[in-house]
């Protein structure tokens, strides 16, 4: 069996985007020094519009794990790396983690799974940074990252460029190691200070920002930004109490 | 007559106590690193002499000019350790809480997982 690496894909009310998403992710790749299977795993949270439907009918036949209690994203995404870590055994030779919304393009999915595959000996985590993309996001949405990215810089002591992004690579190391407790969109912040409590190294990579007009719809609220932040200063305490 | 102060240090001192050998305990399970439980066992000697000493801080500040305020009365000393009492409460609900919380992750990750892999299962069992 050849190397396989894990897509991650966390669902709530996804019907919209959720199969064609799905479809993009090639099932092997086969490019010059780059040859292994690719796998995707696809969680829904618990949704209530025919997400799981839609997941099941993808021709690509992801791994469809069904949330018994809707968690969040934090959650979603851990049940999925955890599966991966569980499915890949020996084989495992990284996880990505993206969004299901459709706004990551498969260029920059592959890529990350590219850069796992050169470092699965390390731990690493590599994280898609769209606001390197001066066109893709808009103004509002750009300022609530940067402020949020700011935030977690100051309380991790981490240089992160995007701390937000949904679109992340974990070589096998750091999917086994990285945990996190949070399930709201906190974790996003929560992962990268566990991932330096367990000496992770943190990569940012660029990434094109992809905005539909239903992704646009999907973002964060403001409201959802403020729980962020208080997450993040929960998260940084108990990770300094529990280490 | 036992002074204010003294009263206030001996219905804290349990609190203190309780705080050092929590922390004694995390040095012995050895599961957190030694700077944390440095750090923490400095914060609870603080308080400890904080305690000790509120009195002879309170006079100092106040013979120095740096305090205008009246030493401390009884129901201020009631307040001051219903408070603390009240915070080490919310402390450990809050503990079980998340330790709850924690666990009906795993709970909900493991049975999630276990369920979708007898229905991929049964699933080839119908192909």
């Amino acid at each position: 069996m050849r190397e396989t690496v894990f897509i991650v894909i966390p669902a709530f009310n996804e019907a919209t985007t959720i199969r064609e998403v799905i479809n993009e992710v090639p099932q092997f790749i086969n490019h010059g020094k780059y040859k292994y299977d690719l796998r995707v795993i696809a969680v829904d949270d618990g949704s209530n519009d025919s997400t799981v439907t839609q997941m099941l009918l993808a021709k690509n036949r992801p791994k469809v794990i069904s949330h018994v209690i809707n968690s969040g994203a934090g959650g979603a995404t851990r049940t999925g790396i955890a599966a991966a870590v569980t499915l890949g055994g020996e084989n495992l030779a990284g996880v990505v983690t993206m969004d299901a919304d459709g706004q990551h393009a498969i260029d920059d999915v592959l890529k990350i799974a590219n850069l796992v595959i050169d470092n699965k000996s390390e731990s690493k985590l590599f994280i898609g940074d769209r606001l390197s993309d001066k066109q893709g996001m808009t103004g509002l949405k750009r300022l609530g990252n940067i402020l949020l990215t700011a935030a977690t810089r100051i309380v991790s002591f981490v240089s992160v460029r995007d701390s937000q992004s949904g679109l992340r690579g974990f070589t096998p190391g750091a999917a086994r190691r990285v945990y996190w407790v949070r399930n709201d969109y906190a974790f996003c912040s929560e992962m990268i200070i566990r991932a330096k409590a367990v000496d992770t190294k943190i990569v940012d990579v660029p990434i094109k920002a992809v905005y539909s007009e239903y992704s646009k719809s999907k973002g964060q609220s403001n409201w959802n930004g403020i729980k962020i932040l208080v997450g993040l200063v929960s998260s940084r305490l108990r990770v300094w109490s529990d280490t | 007559m036992i002074s204010r102060y003294t009263i206030l240090l001996i219905l804290n001192l349990p609190l203190v106590f309780i705080g050092l050998l929590g922390t004694l305990q995390q040095l012995a399970n050895k599961k957190v690193s030694r700077a944390s439980i440095v750090i923490k066992a400095l914060i609870w000697l603080v308080i400890l002499f904080g305690l000790i000493f509120s009195e002879s801080i309170y006079d100092f500040l106040y013979s120095n000019n740096l305090t205008q305020t009246s030493s401390l009365s009884l129901f201020d000393v009631v307040e001051i350790t219903g408070i603390n009492y009240l915070l080490v409460i919310v402390r450990n609900v809050s503990k079980s809480l998340m330790e709850a919380q924690a666990r009906i992750n795993e709970l909900n990750q493991e049975a999630s997982i276990r369920l979708s892999e007898i229905e991929a299962r049964r699933s080839l069992t119908k192909d």
